[in-house]
């Protein structure tokens, strides 16, 4: 306990420091000169995740070291879950891979927290975008994502941050106006509403009409000459 | 609650009062008449049409370009004969058109509110105003009874601005949060429209406010503004917002920029269209169009006319004079620059000549670096076109030997 006391102190002191010496001006290194992807925290040895200013992020996506790990895939493709047997039966996801302390809480922590650099700011929308279902605003499964509860609640919170300052955009509801109700003069009734994504080729394209015959199971077997035989013979028997 | 409705219906939408300054005209721009109706002006029938002629319909790009939306959906492949599919196009073209509404230009509506009682017991029962809602099934948006207790015990009708705020609180939509989102002032607007998202915001602003509202009409005017400022028109063409975009501009007197643009694309018939839209909006100006004027007509009258603009629709006057829209030009330039550096004649069929065979510029283009190339020249010809090439490379063996003996066919 008093040694974790003490290592949070140095922690916060080297952080402090860390935040003292940089001005906010300061340029941001390249990633290859300031050594990314390697814990300068010596005695740590991985225990406590760095923490990094948006900048040092953003252009820690854009350096080789980045790419080299996660070779151009979305980063959660690069992560296998623990479990034993199916997908489908795998335990809920965790609450947390950091705790409280800021240690980590498991050894396979999961795809944004073992990552020093990363985390979800609306700042970096191109960390979110890879969470996101294709072709849509909203976030994939989170057992497909395989992130743990505390990371993919800030990533629904930080994705709608970002909607909201601009940096992801949506193709926002298309509203119907009613001329009449704004313009008094206006007399022509609105045209039938439309939405976005409503638009779909069966409408504007209908398949043709094709008759496809439906398919009749019970005939030429054996089935169907008993229930034609029952017949004969049930009315015979009459 | 009966009794209110009378009293409140004075605040519904459709309230025509005699302006004497309309919110869409700046003053800055050099106009004498005031009494100017914006909005009927806007519904009138020619207006409408011009604006519907000037917005073009860019399907693939614009009205159905891909956007992220809240469902997955797939694409959809269908084969078709040409006439079907003609006919498909038509069908989109009609959706588009739908898609192209504009959005109704309205002047800031009326803060006004009604004191409805004073109780004078009630003062200081609470820090903060009490607001009464009705929720009650068949109360509209517009018509809905907003009431607020102030804390000095007075009873008021809401103002708009509460009013719309209860509408968003009690009937919620998607993407329409209580608050304005963040994108709506300027360090994350600035940011927005440096990235050309312009029609985002403004879709988003015209579902989030009503088309009356003032924070609207100031955000979507400074949008207007900002796009005219840095000639960034296509962002805007094909979209819902071009119409009001178009007709801000002719009534604040402010087209020379639109009409270089439209210029620049060899768009006749739209610069004619823009200057009829503004002669329809500003009766008053000077320029005068009769009936049976071609476009050509119209768009020379105007340049003779307004010879201050000269040097604003320098595209235009280049389009007219030389019949060549602005990437054309900008073509010629570059090429022109090339002739000059290069001594390049016809830039069609581009000349080999011993200077760049083994350049880039030459046959093999990027491939010069991994190949040498090796010139022979031939006995019979001794003109430019006998020059002929060799090229040495890894594993073309046989191609090598064809060309070799080629060579040797010549020879013999």
């Amino acid at each position: 306990m008093l040694a974790t006391g003490n290592s949070i102190a140095r922690r916060l002191i080297h952080s402090s420091c860390r935040l003292a010496c940089e001005g906010k001006n300061k340029e941001v290194p390249s990633p290859e000169e300031a050594g990314y992807a390697f814990n300068h925290v010596e005695r740590k040895k991985g225990m406590y995740k760095p923490q990094h200013s948006i900048a040092e992020q953003v252009s820690y996506m854009k350096s080789r070291a980045y790419a080299e790990a996660y070779k151009g895939l979305p980063i959660y493709r690069w992560y296998k879950r623990n479990i034993k047997g199916q997908s489908k039966l795998q335990p809920p996801p965790r609450l947390f891979c950091i705790d409280k302390h800021g240690r980590f809480n498991l050894n396979h922590a999961c795809p944004v927290c073992r990552d020093e650099y990363l985390y979800f700011d609306y700042r970096n929308p191109s960390l979110i975008e890879q969470f996101l279902a294709d072709g849509t605003d909203q976030p994939i499964d989170i057992l497909k994502s395989g992130l743990c509860r505390e990371q993919y609640t800030m990533l629904r919170a930080q994705l709608l941050k970002a909607k909201e300052h601009g940096t992801i955009t949506f193709g926002v509801e298309f509203r119907n106006f009613d001329y009449r109700q704004w313009y008094k003069s206006w007399l022509e009734e609105p045209g039938k509403p439309v939405e976005r994504a409503g638009v779909r080729l069966q409408d504007i394209h209908p398949d043709p009409l094709v008759h496809f015959p439906t398919f009749k199971n019970d005939k030429n077997n054996d089935w169907d000459q008993w229930w034609i035989r029952h017949d004969k013979f049930a009315k015979k028997a009459k | 609650m009966l009794k209110l409705k009378p009293k409140i219906l004075s605040l519904s939408r459709i309230s025509t009062e005699i302006r004497f300054s309309s919110q869409w005209i700046k003053a800055s721009s050099s106009s004498t008449s005031d009494d100017i109706n914006v909005e009927k002006l806007f519904v009138e029938k020619d207006v409408q049409k011009l604006l519907t002629d000037l917005t073009e319909i860019d399907l693939e790009h614009k009205v159905f370009r891909p956007r992220r939306t809240s469902i997955q959906q797939r694409s959809h492949f269908a084969l078709m004969t040409e006439e079907r599919l003609e006919k498909t196009r038509e069908r989109m073209r009609d959706e588009a058109r739908r898609f192209l509404q504009f959005v109704p230009v309205k002047e800031p509506r009326e803060e006004s509110i009604q004191i409805l009682a004073k109780d004078a017991e009630l003062k200081d029962f609470d820090s903060s105003k009490f607001i009464f809602t009705d929720i009650t099934f068949d109360a509209t948006d517009q018509d809905r009874t907003v009431v607020v207790r102030e804390p000095n015990g007075t009873l008021r009708t809401a103002n708009p601005e509460e009013h719309d705020r209860m509408n968003r609180t009690y009937y919620q939509k998607p993407n329409r949060p209580i608050n304005p989102p963040p994108l709506f002032t300027d360090p994350y607007l600035k940011d927005a429209l440096d990235k050309n998202e312009h029609e985002f915001v403004l879709d988003w602003a015209c579902w989030f406010y009503e088309p009356d509202d003032p924070a609207y009409v100031r955000l979507s005017q400074l949008i207007f503004d900002r796009i005219n400022e840095s000639n960034k028109f296509y962002v805007i063409t094909s979209t819902r917002h071009f119409g009001p975009f178009t007709f801000y501009l002719a009534l604040n007197d402010n087209i020379p920029k639109l009409l270089n643009y439209f210029g620049g694309l060899g768009k006749l018939a739209d610069c004619a269209n823009l200057v009829r839209l503004q002669k329809a909006v500003r009766p008053d100006w000077r320029v005068t169009i009769a009936q049976g004027d071609s476009d050509e007509k119209i768009v020379k009258d105007f340049m003779k006319q307004n010879g201050r603009f000269r040097d604003q629709i320098t595209d235009l006057l280049a389009f007219i004079n030389t019949g060549k829209v602005k990437s054309e030009q900008e073509l010629e330039k570059n090429s022109g620059v090339r002739e000059r550096v290069g001594g390049r004649l016809d830039n069609r069929k581009a000349r080999i000549t011993s200077a760049n065979i083994r350049g880039d510029d030459g046959p093999l283009g990027d491939l010069s670096k991994e190949y040498s190339v090796k010139v022979v020249k031939s006995e019979g010809s001794g003109d430019a076109e006998g020059i002929e090439r060799k090229v040495e490379g890894r594993g073309k063996g046989r191609w090598r030997s064809r060309q070799r003996n080629n060579d040797d066919d010549k020879k013999d």
